[in-house]
Order: structure tokens, then C-alpha cells, then sequence
């Protein structure tokens, strides 16, 4: 009992502190490896568990608006969209099978599958069975000794309020951000997901110092699916595209059987 | 009812904002189903044909082949034995498939929810969602790899039904073959607070001419988490010409 009466209280906590930030901006948090703030909710504002899927208002590919370059990086991205008007699908690695890692799976227009416990969000993605978990425990990012850089990275998440707010680090520099747009190891991502009439939404703050002239904010939407998510398997060997020695993606004969 | 469930009820009454269920129903629902969490450690080894346990082998657990599938077992183990084994399809990053993906090395985890309880499997990223909402097998089933799976929960035991699996995975990597006809049932407990048991049985009219059992061991780890296991990224044992090959 001792334990629901803590829980009332530190709610009661969380709600006064809501009201302050309506007037107060958000202190900037302190800790990169802690980052949930004291005026987090002490429970979850609603449960995403259930089939989804992305709606693409602006296209299936990538994130809108264009990303905030700095001039390096932005003649990489210029070259890629060269290259696209040109008809090839320049620096685009899913041909390789490979996870997408985050954020890059947010641009794959397959379903998805939530399931929501006390200790972690955990989404499926029917492309190729990529697996996401959000640890909303209470726990910290793991240290620098400890952070073994992943696909999906490492995610945490707390309610602010009715927004799921969701910090992920730990991203390996395999794939891109979008084609034509590398990250380095230095890649934070802020989510704040929002409940919707259709489903929800995810706007993403996106920074890395070594990429971006100022944060990149972008979002992706999500509405409910009725749908069972179906098996969905890249093999090399079935794959009708091909990165070049060049980098380029390009169709490529199927193997003669 | 211990105090994680407690409070698990705690968090929970609040949810199901979207789902559209009455809030109290859904969170009752759910903290009535087992607590499996964490992920589940295999104990029993890769090979159906010989379990293990703590490092030792078991008795061989021989599958009742038919002359046919005996046939082309002896051709897969001659092949092994030569130094030239056939083709495993999981070494050109195929998906292992129902039921080898059960005994597969690395850990899994179980998602258990209201009509549906999701398995994930680390192991080449591998899910598998059993449907608990009384729903039956659809009859016009595609083969796929990890098949149509239905359960129910008997007490604390889930039962798996699983059929619609495709005939060109195995069931181990020594080249044990199965058909299309494959059907597999588990019945998966806990017989102590951290250890699991999934006993199952497989029937196959074309390949097994009696029905086959297997009872696998496996040990709860509620401090680990999942890494990443992505085949791509380091193939080195890719299939030409039918045979596997070492780069």
C-alpha cells in the first residue's frame, strides 16, 4: 500500500509541475544518460498497444522538411539528389538486407505491431521483423563502457502530460539517416509522441553536432490497423537490386535458376 | 499475487486509452495471463536429436522418419560426413523457421497480451504471433516460415498449434528435413520461478511415420535484454551450387 499512496503523491507532484512548465520553458536536462526529468508522470498516460500503420502525407521515402546540413555533409546530400534525378537510388543500402535501424525504419511504409508492459513499448516492424524497445522503467541509457551501438540504438522513454517522450542514443553508423544523409555515433534522438483521433503522431528532434547546423524536426504519423502484420524476408539472393562498386543501387538480372 | 503484479495493475488501470475497452476490463484481463517476462535462456541445445542439459548430452531422441525422409537424411548426414554438407538454407541468411527457431541458441522473449501472445526470438530477429481470441487455422494457408499459430491457455500452460510451415526449412542444422505437412504443438510451463518447459510433439504425414516429442529446457534472465543478431552482416558460410561453403 505503501507503494500506490507513493505513486498518488509523486502523480499529484507531476501534475503541479505540469502546470509550472505551462509558464516556465523546460530546463535543459542535465544528465545526456538520464535525461527523464523530475516532473515526468510516475505512470503512463495511455497504452499504444495494437496494429499500426504509417500514413506518408509527404511521401514514402525519407523526412520532410529537408535536413539542416552543414556544408560538408549538405554536398553529400546534394550528390545523392543528383543522382536521383538521374534515376539512381544512390547510397540506399536496404538492397543489402541489412536492418534499417533507427530512424531510417520510420520511412518504410509497412505495418507495425505495439506492445505496451510496465517495464517497455516494444514495436515490431513487419519489415523484416526489425525489433524496437523503449524501456520505460525508470532506467538510464547504459554508459559509455556499457552502450554497444545497435540498429535501433537505446531508447528510453516517460509521459510528460499526454506525451510519450522518447530519447534514443547508441545508433551504429551502418545505415543512414536517409539515403544521402550519414550520421555519426553522435546521433540523439528526442521523440514526442501525441495521441490522435486516427492513431498517433511522432515528431522527432534529431541532433548531431557533427551533421546538422541546428536541431532537425520532422515527424512521422501513425494511424490504427486492423491488420495482421504478414512475414516479410529480404534475402541477397532474391534481391533484384544491387549496390555497386560505385555505391550506386541498381536492378540487377534475377539469378538464373 | 506477488507485488510486481500489484503494481503492474497499478500502471495498467489507466491504459487502453486508444483500444477503446473498458479501462478496468482490459487491465484485469492482462494481469490475470502468467508473468513470463524477461528473456528465456535455451538450456536443451540445437539438436532435437540430442537434448542436453547443464552441458551434457541427454538420451539421443531419434525422429521416426519414413523410408522416404530417412532416405534423404542419410544422404545429408553421408554429405556432412564427406566434408561437403547440403545446403543449410540459414547460411545464406534464410530464416531458420517453426520449429527449429525454438531451439534456437540465443534468447527469446514472450509478449503476452489479451488474444495474442508474441514470441521474439533474437536469433535472426524472429517473431512468432500466436493468436489466443478462439480464432482457427484459415483454410487456405500460404506456407510461410514460422507458420499460423493458434493457442489457448490451459491453467498456466500456453498450447501452441502450429501448421502452414514451408517444407524447405528444417528441423536442425544436421540436414533433418520435414514437409509441408508439418504440424507442431507445444505446451509450454513454468516449473519454477525461472525455469520453463516446452513440450512438443511434431506430426508429419509425409515425413515422420509416428509422432515425434521433444521437451525443451529454459532458464529466465530478467537483467538481460536483447542485441542485435543481423546474419548480413557477417555471411560467411554462403550456399553455392547447393553446397555450403566456407569464405
Amino acid at each position: 500500500m505503501a507503494f500506490v499512496k507513493m505513486q498518488t503523491r509523486l502523480s499529484m507532484v507531476a501534475a503541479c509541475a505540469l502546470a509550472l512548465m505551462a509558464t516556465a520553458p523546460a530546463q535543459a536536462a542535465t544528465d545526456p544518460l538520464n535525461p527523464r526529468p523530475a516532473n515526468a508522470a510516475a505512470k503512463p498516460t495511455f497504452d499504444l498497444t495494437g496494429n499500426w500503420w504509417v500514413t506518408q502525407p509527404e511521401g514514402a521515402a525519407g523526412f520532410k522538411p529537408d535536413p539542416p546540413l552543414k556544408p560538408e555533409p549538405m554536398k553529400v546530400w546534394q550528390e545523392v539528389n543528383d543522382k536521383r534525378a538521374g534515376g539512381e537510388n544512390f547510397r540506399d543500402k536496404s538492397g543489402l538486407c541489412l536492418p534499417l535501424g533507427m530512424p531510417l525504419i520510420l520511412t518504410r511504409v509497412y505495418p507495425i505491431q505495439v506492445v505496451q508492459d510496465a517495464k517497455k513499448i516494444t514495436i515490431i516492424y513487419e519489415y523484416e521483423n526489425n525489433v524496437r524497445w523503449i524501456f520505460i522503467d525508470g532506467r538510464p541509457h547504459p554508459g559509455p563502457d556499457d552502450l554497444i551501438p545497435t540498429f535501433m540504438g537505446h531508447s528510453i522513454g516517460w509521459w510528460e502530460g499526454d506525451t510519450l517522450v522518447v530519447d534514443t542514443i547508441g545508433m551504429n553508423e551502418e545505415p543512414d539517416i536517409q539515403p544521402g544523409v550519414p550520421h555519426t555515433k553522435d546521433l540523439h534522438i528526442v521523440e514526442r509522441i501525441k495521441l490522435t483521433p486516427e492513431g498517433f503522431n511522432d515528431e522527432l528532434t534529431l541532433t548531431d553536432p557533427n551533421l546538422f547546423e541546428k536541431p532537425w524536426v520532422t515527424a512521422k504519423r501513425y494511424k490504427k490497423s486492423d491488420s495482421e502484420l504478414q512475414e516479410y524476408h529480404c534475402l541477397p539472393e532474391n534481391n533484384h537490386f544491387a549496390v555497386g562498386a560505385d555505391g550506386v543501387l541498381r536492378a540487377v538480372e534475377p539469378p538464373k535458376q | 499475487m506477488n507485488k510486481t503484479i500489484k503494481s503492474a495493475v497499478g500502471l495498467l488501470t489507466v491504459a487502453y486509452v486508444i483500444g477503446g475497452a473498458p479501462a478496468a476490463s482490459a487491465a484485469q484481463k492482462r494481469a490475470s495471463l502468467p508473468d513470463w517476462g524477461g528473456v528465456w535462456e535455451n538450456l536443451s541445445g540445437i539438436h532435437f536429436t540430442q537434448p542436453r542439459f547443464e552441458e551434457k548430452d541427454l538420451a539421443p531422441n531419434p525422429p521416426p522418419l519414413t523410408p522416404e525422409y530417412q532416405a534423404k537424411y542419410d544422404q545429408a548426414r553421408a554429405a556432412s560426413k564427406g566434408g561437403r554438407p547440403i545446403n543449410d538454407p540459414t547460411a545464406n541468411c534464410a530464416w531458420p523457421g517453426t520449429p527449429r527457431i525454438i531451439v534456437a541458441p540465443f534468447v527469446h522473449e514472450y509478449l503476452i497480451t489479451p488474444g495474442r501472445v508474441t514470441i521474439i526470438y533474437e536469433y535472426m530477429s524472429q517473431v512468432r504471433r500466436v493468436r489466443t481470441d478462439g480464432s482457427k487455422h484459415p483454410a487456405d494457408l500460404d506456407p510461410s516460415y514460422n507458420g499460423d499459430s493458434i493457442g489457448h491457455w490451459e491453467g498456466n500452460t500456453l498450447v501452441i498449434d502450429t501448421v502452414g510451415l514451408r517444407a524447405d526449412t528444417m528441423f536442425e542444422n544436421t540436414g533433418l528435413p520435414h514437409s509441408d505437412a508439418l504440424h507442431v504443438v507445444e505446451r509450454i510451463h513454468l516449473t519454477g520461478p525461472d525455469d520453463l518447459v516446452n513440450e512438443m510433439t511434431f506430426e508429419d504425414a509425409k515425413a515422420l511415420a509416428k509422432p515425434w516429442k521433444a521437451t525443451w529446457r529454459f532458464k529466465r534472465h530478467r537483467d538481460w535484454s536483447f542485441s542485435d543478431y543481423v546474419c548480413s552482416e557477417n555471411n560467411r558460410n554462403p550456399s553455392v551450387n547447393g553446397v555450403t561453403v566456407v569464405k
